[in-house]
């Protein structure tokens, strides 16, 4: 599937482009689906002290059956690598001061449910999603005083947080395009980093191929 | 949060991390630092130190490096090895971040670093970390803890600054810098350096140093030391001494013997020492900053000019603008006696130097309370004067004082003591009559134990006489020989007058003994007894003996006999029958007297007297007593040769000679000696100095008069024929004294005390006597050495020695030496020098003298035959001339062939004792039953044998070994009548042993011939004996009821009186140190 095929499917009317009979879609609508597969992304717009960064996320996922497909297991992967720096006075190094810069790569793995809200038929699908997620993290930072590097340090270890969306998809071909607000949240403590919460909002888009 | 493992990634971890550069150390610049320095930035040289940021998203903090500093040696006494500092990386803290190649500490006196050697630690934030060591040496600042001027002062010299401190550094040989009054002075001398084990860096304790032209008054000086370590000292203050000045000195003039001056001047400070031409006052008292009084003593200052000199005790020396004459006073070096009994008046014997006209007066100063005492004096020799100290003096300590030719007086302090408490435990002198003209011996004994309260005799006493009918002159007896704490002995001089005589002796250590009326010097000469005829009488009735001598005057007999069996001891008179001035003949009463060996005391009747040592009164029954042991030999000999000398009537000696340590390859060339008491018991046994010409063993011996007579023998490689003698020495020819004299001198080694001197005479290679030998040493001569300056020389003299070539010097080898421990000093050369200076010369341990009882040279007489291992050996007198002797030695081995050849030589006695002649071995026509050695020999004849009738004279042989090599023994036994001229008559066979017998130990006397040991040919303790019958046959042998106390084979025997001796032998396992003695 291209974007190009993903665009058309969204922009046709739903009953106009229907040509089955209700038989048909009752013999549909009795033959569920069960897997789902979908991928998103969208910029991570930080509300902590890092920076902007590219969110993607893939998951993976099951619909409970006889449930018309109103509700989706899915495990989830996602990354995305703040950066930050900044400055600070000392007397301990040349200058009396040092800058220093980092970047924080965060690996988020999640298991979570996704609610489908729209009625029955309904080509356009509402929907709401929350996963718990295991954050493994890693800290590459560097400084400098008065030109001298202090010399590169990379740090690591996990964190547990938490992952919502909300969003809407739309029946395009065998799955659905998906338009979503994402939150992230998950309190840090690193050496480098020190003791903080990432909070963070990612408006993605992002398609779900489901069988 | 850390959670368990899960899958990881490659974008976090599973696990917390945290990983930067890898740290490295390559030094630390500088090194060395001083601790109390104000700030020194120690750069710590490396890679890879990190620090890195922490915090950064909640307010930032940067992590820097840790490091850590831990004491590898400690270089002070805070913070032993392993003290761990651990470094402020915070803020304002030690530590700042240069680069990842350096950081920074800064060391501080706030940090309190310990001084010592220091590793250096680097931890980066991740943990990885990185060790130098050793990297720091920190060090404290340098200290001074004194500083001095050692010698010279403001205006003498240039003053030498002694300063001491610690921490005191040189690195890389560049020392620390000293500022003296702020101005850098370089060090004369730095000492007590020592490496601190880091770099080359060391640490000194002391140095000098000098300053010219220096101020009086306080200083400064300090230290700093070298950088990177560039701490300073304290300022230490030095004071120098505002110099002392004399401006006068009173009187000037003082005499040589002592005196006082006054000086006068500025800045004398407490301490200061007067002296006058380098000798330093006696006393000298600072009266104030003015005013110094200084006493002197005999300075020992030849008369003259001299400089008065003040040293402060900081060295300062001030000189007097004037010079003191210094006038000749005699010298007082010596006072004789030098402790006085208050109880009675003596003279003294004061000994000057340097008197040459008239001595004015004498005195006295008692240092107890300065009471001046004025004696009476005679100065007829003036530099020997005899002043009289009177009785009744205070005890105590006093000055002499000797005032001569109108000038300053000599003095000696503190030269007599007076005592006025006999304390020395005095008992007895023997003898207590002596004759005026025969400077005789006497001894002295003192109580033991010493009552309470009272002390005996100490190494060397002096002991004076004291004529009792008339004034004068107390009496210095001279030979004193110290026996032990009981007993001494002393020589009465020549020309003593008869008189009653009181004694006064004095220890060394000033204790006094007094007797009135002990000894008496006698007209005409005491009893001298030559021989006692018979040695033995038997117990009973009242038996005869004649005593013959010289100088028996009406005397009378007393008997002291003990029991050697009970030690019972008991006293009985004698009869005299008859007596005319060379004879007694007299009764002993042997029923009064019981049985033992008895001392006979004649006394004449003016009361003179002597005692003879000893006669037996034996027990018919048993002739023998039973054997007890006596002292063992130092050495182990079998075949040895015993015999019997006589250094005096009444010093008497067993002598074991020679012998070997159980096989004649060991032949001994050693010779023992043992003293023999009154009854006949030895003391211990005394290795002799000298030895044999060359060892012998199985040798016949045989004694004629003061000589003994050793007879073939096997010298350790085989049998010889050598016939030789010795002489014991006579006491009585040793050289005399003659006086002893003190005299300054430039010696340098007779230092202050006692000194003993003893001289031998010297005998030329071809004398008759002593061939190339010497005699016993002279009494000793004792110098009492005064503490005077400069050293006394000691000048001996001595009166000649006939035929002597030369004389031989002994003196104790230090001061105070015990007696006894002298040594050989030197020798002096011609029969006319009589007389010896010594000024310090060392002694030699290669000479000693020779002891009483000692034996002279070995010379070499007419060979035997034939060469003869274990000779039968035997003498008699010649039945018609009492003058004449005959050596008889019968049989032998030669190494090839067993002998039965009797052969003899003839030794004639002169009036002389000394001197002897001698005739030629000769082989006689009678021969032994068979060819034997190790035989026994016996001699029968008048006096020790009451049954043969004047003229007759025997001599009998018996047992031995029959084969060289087996085990055959004899026991036939032969006697032969002696002819004119010394051959035997045909030998007869007697009474045989009973068994065979060989190298056994014989005794005869009291009618009976005896052998012990040897029995079978082996060690065996048995003993038997016959009966001498008229006529000269012998009874049957019988065996003796005692045993020796050890069995015996190839034992000596001699026997003194009527005491037998048998010594060594092999005792089956071996030769033996045992010795055994029994009585007729």
């Amino acid at each position: 599937m291209t974007m190009f095929a993903l665009g058309l499917g969204l922009l046709a009317p739903a009953h106009a482009a229907d040509t089955t009979t209700t038989a048909d879609r009752d013999e549909e609508e009795d033959d569920e689906r069960l897997l789902a597969i979908g991928v998103h992304a969208g910029p991570r717009v930080p509300l902590d002290a890092l920076g902007l960064a590219i969110l993607p996320r893939a998951e993976v996922g099951i619909l409970v059956p006889n449930l018309n497909e109103h509700l989706l297991v899915f495990a989830t992967v996602g990354w995305t690598a703040p950066p930050a720096s900044g400055d600070a006075p000392d007397p301990r190094v040349p200058g009396g001061s040092y800058a220093w810069d980092l970047t924080l790569n965060e690996l988020q793995i999640g298991l979570g449910l996704t609610l489908d809200l729209a009625p029955r038929g309904w080509h356009v699908h509402p929907e709401l999603s929350v996963a718990p997620q295991l954050f493994l993290l890693r800290t590459r930072a560097d400084g400098r005083a008065e030109g001298q590097p202090f010399g590169p340090y990379r740090e690591e270890w996990p964190e547990w947080g938490g992952m919502a969306a909300v969003g809407v998809g739309l029946d395009v071909g065998p799955g659905r395009i998906l338009v979503r607000v994402e939150g992230e949240l998950a309190p840090l403590d690193g050496l480098i980093t020190g003791a903080f919460t990432s909070v963070g909002i990612a408006p993605t888009l992002g398609y779900r191929f489901m069988f | 949060m850390r959670p368990f493992v899960l899958l990881f990634f490659g974008v976090g971890g599973c696990s917390y991390s945290l990983v930067g550069p890898t740290p490295t150390l390559s030094g630390v610049d500088p090194s060395l630092v001083c601790g109390d320095q104000l700030t020194t930035e120690v750069a710590v040289n490396g890679a890879g130190l990190a620090p890195v940021v922490s915090d950064a998203l909640v307010g930032e903090a940067l992590l820097l490096p840790d490091l850590t500093l831990v004491i590898q040696t400690p270089l002070g006494v805070d913070g032993p090895p392993g003290t761990v500092i651990e470094l402020d990386e915070a803020p304002g803290g030690d530590v700042t971040w240069a680069s990842a190649a350096r950081m920074n500490i800064a060391v501080t006196p706030g940090l309190a670093l310990p001084q010592g050697i220091y590793d250096l630690t680097v931890v980066n934030p991740d943990g990885q970390e990185a060790t130098l060591s050793p990297a720091l040496a920190v060090v404290d600042a340098p200290t001074i803890t004194s500083a001095s001027t050692s010698s010279g002062c403001a205006t003498t010299g240039d003053p030498l600054i002694s300063v001491e401190g610690t921490g005191l550094l040189v690195v890389g040989g560049a020392p620390f810098t000293v500022t003296f009054d702020d101005v850098p002075v370089v060090p004369d001398a730095i000492g007590g350096c020592a490496p601190i084990g880091f770099g080359d860096v060391e640490r000194c304790t002391s140095f000098t140093i000098t300053v010219p032209d220096i101020a009086a008054g306080p200083h400064e000086v300090r230290v700093t030391n070298p950088a990177p370590a560039a701490c300073a000292s304290e300022v230490a203050p030095v004071e120098v001494a505002v110099p002392a000045a004399v401006l006068d000195v009173q009187p000037g003039t003082m005499c040589a013997s002592g005196g006082s001056l006054t000086l006068t001047g500025t800045g004398f400070v407490l301490g200061s020492i007067v002296s006058l031409g380098g000798v330093d006052a006696t006393t000298s008292t600072v009266v104030d900053a003015t005013t110094i009084e200084a006493t002197f003593s005999a300075t020992g200052l030849p008369p003259g000019l001299y400089e008065v000199v003040v040293t402060s005790p900081d060295g300062c020396a001030a000189t007097a603008p004037s010079t003191v004459q210094v006038d000749a006073a005699p010298s007082l070096y010596d006072v004789l006696p030098d402790v006085f009994y208050a109880a009675v008046e003596m003279d003294a014997t004061l000994f000057l130097q340097g008197v040459t006209g008239t001595v004015d007066a004498v005195w006295l100063i008692e240092q107890a309370d300065g009471t001046q005492v004025d004696l009476l004096f005679d100065a007829t020799d003036p530099d020997r004067i005899v002043a009289t100290i009177p009785a009744g003096l205070d005890e105590g300590p006093y000055d002499v004082f000797v005032q001569a030719d109108g000038l300053c007086p000599g003095a000696l302090t503190a030269a007599i003591t007076v005592e006025a408490d006999a304390t020395i435990a005095f008992s007895a002198a023997e003898p207590d009559m002596v004759w005026l003209e025969s400077s005789p011996t006497i001894d002295l004994f003192a109580s033991d134990p010493a009552p309470v309260g009272t002390v005996q005799f100490q190494d060397v006493p002096r002991v004076w006489l004291i004529p009792q009918g008339t004034t004068g002159v107390a009496i210095e007896l001279t030979g004193i020989w110290f026996f032990d704490p009981t007993h001494i002995s002393c020589e009465i001089p020549p020309g003593t007058a008869p008189d009653a005589y009181d004694l006064l002796i004095t220890n060394p250590d000033g204790t006094v003994g007094y007797a009135a009326g002990v000894l008496g010097v006698t007209v005409l000469p005491g009893p001298k007894v030559s021989a006692v005829t018979p040695l033995a009488v038997p117990f009973g009735a009242t038996e005869t003996i004649v005593i013959d001598g010289l100088y028996f005057r009406d005397p009378a007999i007393e008997l002291t006999c003990r029991d050697p069996d009970t030690g019972t001891v008991t006293t009985a008179a004698a009869g005299v029958v008859a007596s005319d001035y060379t004879s007694i003949t007299a009764t002993i009463p042997t029923a009064t007297t019981g049985t033992g060996v008895c001392e006979l005391k004649l006394t004449n009747d003016d009361g003179t007297w002597r005692k003879w040592p000893s006669i037996a009164v034996y027990d018919p029954a048993q002739p023998l007593w039973d054997w007890a042991a006596g002292p063992d030999l130092n050495v182990a000999r079998r075949g040895a040769a015993a015999a019997i000398g006589r250094a005096t009537p009444r010093a008497r000696f067993l002598y074991a000679i020679g012998g070997d340590d159980g096989t004649t390859g060991g032949a001994l060339s050693t010779i023992e000696l043992a003293p023999i008491d009154a009854f006949g018991d030895l003391g211990p046994w005394r290795v002799l100095e000298r030895e044999l010409p060359a060892a012998r063993t199985l040798a016949g011996v045989a004694q004629i008069g003061r000589f003994v007579f050793l007879v073939g023998g096997d010298d350790g490689t085989g049998p010889v024929d050598t016939f030789w003698r010795a002489e014991v020495l006579d006491p009585t020819i040793a050289p005399y004294y003659d006086g002893i004299e003190l005299a300054y001198g430039d010696g340098t080694a007779l230092t202050e005390g006692k000194w003993i001197y003893k001289v031998a005479a010297l005998y030329d290679g071809t004398d008759p006597v002593n061939p190339g030998g010497e005699s016993l040493p002279s009494d000793p001569f004792i110098a009492n050495v005064p503490n005077v300056a400069p050293t006394m020389e000691v000048t001996i003299t001595w009166q000649l020695a006939y035929g002597a070539i030369g004389y031989r010097i002994y003196r104790s080898p230090a001061a105070n030496s015990a007696s006894g421990s002298e040594e050989w000093l030197t020798d002096v050369a011609g029969i006319s020098t009589l007389s010896f200076t010594d000024d310090g010369l060392t002694t030699s341990p290669l000479h000693h003298p020779i002891p009483l009882g000692g034996l002279g040279p070995w010379m070499e007489l007419s060979p035997l035959p034939y060469p003869a291992v274990g000779p039968a050996v035997t003498v008699a007198t010649a039945p018609t001339d009492p003058f004449l002797y005959y050596v008889y030695a019968a049989g032998g081995y030669d190494g090839a062939a067993l002998h039965d050849e009797v052969s003899w030589i003839d030794v004639t006695q002169s009036y002389y004792p000394e001197f002897q002649y001698f005739g030629t071995w000769t082989s006689g026509g009678s021969t032994l039953p068979a060819p034997v050695f190790a035989a026994g020999a016996w001699t029968v004849q008048p006096p020790q044998h009451t049954v043969t009738a004047p003229g007759e004279a025997f001599v009998y042989f018996g047992g031995g070994r029959t084969s060289a090599t087996g085990a055959g023994t004899s026991a036939a036994v032969v006697r032969g009548a002696i002819q004119t001229g010394g051959d035997l008559d045909a030998l007869t066979g007697q009474a045989s042993l009973g068994a065979g017998r060989a190298g056994f130990a014989v005794g005869s006397g009291a009618d009976g011939l005896y052998a012990f040991g040897g029995g079978g040919g082996a060690a065996t303790s048995d003993g038997i004996g016959a009966d001498v019958l008229a006529g000269g046959s012998l009874a049957g042998w019988g065996a003796h009821p005692s045993a020796l106390s050890t069995a015996r084979l190839h034992a000596a025997s001699a026997q003194e009186a009527a005491v037998i001796y048998v010594i060594g032998g092999d005792d089956g396992a071996g030769a033996t140190v045992a010795t055994d003695q029994s009585n007729l």
